[in-house]
């Protein structure tokens, strides 16, 4: 994918957005830059792009205008991650409302932001554009329960909490993004190393098994997540995008 | 113990004053209209007495020597006894008060011309006499009993008082209450401030001196709020401005800094960037910026303990899933969740494995979460401090370990932001105790101690 991979990075230091270029250079990714809302058209225009990197600080239009200009406009479906340098949630909710697809906080580690980079483009090759209404929103709602895509917890009904693992919310995830399709052991294994650099120890159906008991489905009668025999899992409710932390 | 904290209270101060003061203008005031009423009193009866003493002698000393005795059934009215006895030879003085207001007051009414003699060193000692001559032969004698109108008996008295006493505390105790219900008031919120510094502000209604007293304080919280919130925008504006640099940085160290250095310089950065991150976390680690929700501390315990195991560290939670300890608590989830990550990480970082227990507190419902580590523990006396910002205790601390020494204030700050607090112990293992009296012996323990918060289990 690599060297046909352009990218636009949208920030208004120049030194980051040169650096950033370079560092992308290098790490195999053909970059552009743009300073302002401005600048970002005329690239958009000018050249084809398969991801922004966009900086939610900007001087004149800021990042969350820019986005929402965006979707709206002919390039709504290019990819878009979020850079900025407030740790708020707030931004984070907002952003993923737009449609930001991913959102990383400065100072970010040069080599995780092209991970997410790769991640984000792996994500919108393997998906239909249609299907990206719950690709990235801050709430997901299915069967009697709504997940948390900010905090990372799940909320039952009562909008009690029950918080989980990093390991068991990439599972879940990625179970949400592919609803009522099966879904391989490989594939599953993929995305939970492909998250953290440690080795898995244990076996994807230990981790099923755990997310199960936390969902509280039954593994002989599973309402949410079923195991197809020789083949994998499928998760079998149907998701919906929410309001984010809206308590029913 | 108990009663001195409960004597030290304001009501039970007020109510002690109140009580005595009343007890005592009680007593005084009793005493000096009984004993004035006793006096009047007396005098009146004494004068009847001697108007009738004095009646009776000369009757007597009208009637031959040999009737006087039959006489004597028909004029006792039964005040006194009346006797006639065969004259005696005179008898010493009596200095009894009671026989000589009497006798005062006989002559008062029937004038000193009557000879009268008080009596009271007769055998056996019945009280004291009278004795009035009749004729040579005889006399006559009046055995009278006690003094009239005597202060009450003590049982009397003390009934009394007790009785008093009850009646003012009762009226003292709700009167004193009411006086002193905007000050509670005062010191909960006070109470509450500590933990919380954006608590509803008081209402200053109510008496004046109190209304007054809201209103300071009110002012207070809005002005320490202000310094507070101030103190974390300078915090938060320098740590916002450093991640542009630190961000430049980064890349530099990435693209132009010789493959040899670049892990020391990405080193230093990240200890810049965790500095900066702790910082503003301690700044605003004093209360809790996200509402707090019902949560499952069991399942975050769960949760957090698979997340070190997935980055190869020890940790573990003990003990069974269907104990008390669990049911909802209510928390700020992402406070919370740092909270006991900067326990966890202490505890793998300097006691190699962490390992997690549920409990209740059986006094207040309170959860208790005990973050045990195989560590070689602190010393006692250091304990407490190494709550201090950047205090690392580097004397039996490996100094490659890394951290902010924020860590452990961050935490307490945000459990002390739920109404909770942690502190550490040493464990002290029996099982250790045989290898040799070493310090920690047992590893050490943070205790975390998080009220439900209004959540039922």
């Amino acid at each position: 994918m690599d060297r046909n991979d352009h990218i636009l990075v949208v920030d208004d230091d120049p030194d980051i957005r040169n650096l950033l270029a370079e560092y992308l250079g290098a790490q195999g990714l053909h970059a552009a830059c743009a300073a302002d809302g401005r600048q970002m058209r005329a690239s958009l225009v000018a050249s084809p792009v398969h991801l922004i990197v966009l900086d939610l600080m900007l001087p004149g239009e800021d990042g969350l205008a820019l986005l929402r200009w965006l979707r709206d406009s002919e390039w709504a479906h290019i990819p878009v991650l979020m850079l900025t340098a407030r740790g708020d949630d707030v931004d984070r909710i907002i952003g993923l409302e737009l449609g930001a697809d991913d959102y990383l906080p400065k100072p970010f580690v040069p080599r995780e932001l092209v991970a997410r980079i790769r991640a984000v483009l792996r994500r919108a090759r393997a998906l239909p554009t249609e299907t990206a209404a719950t690709d990235e929103a801050p709430c997901l709602a299915f069967g009697a329960w709504r997940l948390d895509t900010v905090g990372r917890n799940l909320l039952d009904a009562q909008g009690s909490m029950t918080p989980l693992s990093g390991a068991e919310y990439a599972l879940l995830r990625f179970l949400l993004r592919h609803p009522q399709r099966v879904v391989s052991r490989d594939q599953l294994l993929a995305q939970l190393a492909g998250r953290e650099a440690e080795a898995f120890d244990r076996s994807i159906d230990l981790r099923v098994s755990r997310l199960r008991r936390r969902l509280g489905d039954d593994a002989r009668e599973p309402a949410y997540i079923k195991t197809v025999r020789n083949e994998g899992y499928v998760f079998c409710m149907e998701v919906k995008r929410c309001e984010h932390g809206g308590q029913p | 113990m108990k009663l001195r904290c409960a004597m030290g209270s304001l009501t039970a101060r007020i109510m002690l004053i109140i009580v005595l003061a009343v007890v005592v203008i009680q007593m005084v005031s009793f005493g000096l209209v009984l004993i004035v009423a006793a006096k009047q009193g007396r005098a009146q009866m004494y004068s009847f007495m001697g108007a009738d003493i004095a009646f009776v002698q000369q009757f007597l000393g009208s009637v031959p020597a040999g009737e006087r005795q039959q006489w004597l059934s028909k004029l006792d009215r039964g005040y006194y006894r009346l006797m006639v006895e065969p004259a005696q030879p005179p008898l010493p003085r009596c200095r009894d008060s009671h026989a000589d207001e009497l006798v005062h007051a006989m002559h008062a009414r029937v004038g000193t011309a009557v000879k009268v003699e008080a009596l009271c060193q007769q055998e056996p000692y019945d009280g004291p006499r009278l004795v009035l001559p009749l004729d040579a032969q005889q006399e006559l004698v009046v055995v009278f009993g006690d003094r009239p109108f005597a202060p009450p008996p003590l049982f009397i008295t003390f009934g009394y008082i007790i009785v008093l006493c009850a009646l003012v505390m009762l009226v003292a105790w709700y009167a004193v209450r009411q006086a002193t219900r905007p000050l509670s008031q005062i010191a909960a919120a006070a109470g509450e401030l500590g933990r919380d510094l954006h608590a509803p502000p008081l209402d200053e209604s109510g008496p004046a001196e109190m209304g007054r007293a809201a209103a300071a304080f009110n002012a207070m919280q809005r002005a320490i709020q202000q310094r507070v919130a101030e103190r974390t925008q300078i915090l938060a504006s320098i740590s916002h401005d450093l991640k542009t640099p630190l961000t430049r940085l980064r890349l530099r160290a990435e693209n132009h800094v010789p493959p040899e250095h670049r892990e020391r310089f990405a080193q230093d950065i990240d200890a810049m960037a965790a500095l900066i991150q702790d910082g503003l976390d301690y700044a605003e680690s004093a209360t809790l910026r996200e509402p707090r929700q019902p949560l499952d501390l069991r399942q975050l315990c769960e949760a957090m303990a698979e997340d070190m195991r997935d980055t190869g560290l020890e940790c573990s939670v003990e003990g069974g899933t269907d104990s008390e300890s669990d049911g909802p608590v209510r928390a700020a989830p992402r406070a919370l969740r740092r909270a006991l990550q900067n326990l966890l990480d202490n505890a793998v970082r300097y006691g190699q494995r962490a390992r997690i227990q549920l409990r209740e507190d059986a006094e207040d419902g309170a959860v208790l979460i005990l973050i045990d580590d195989d560590g070689p523990g602190i010393a006692p006396d250091q304990l407490e401090r190494v709550f201090d910002p950047f205090l690392r205790l580097e004397s039996s601390r490996n100094r490659e370990t890394g951290g902010t020494g924020l860590g452990l204030t961050i935490a307490r700050n945000l459990l002390r932001a739920h109404g909770g607090d942690v502190r550490l112990e040493n464990r002290s293992s029996t099982l250790r105790q045989a290898q040799g009296p070493k310090l920690g012996h047992g590893g050490l323990r943070a205790v975390v101690r998080l009220p439900r918060g209004g959540v039922s289990s």
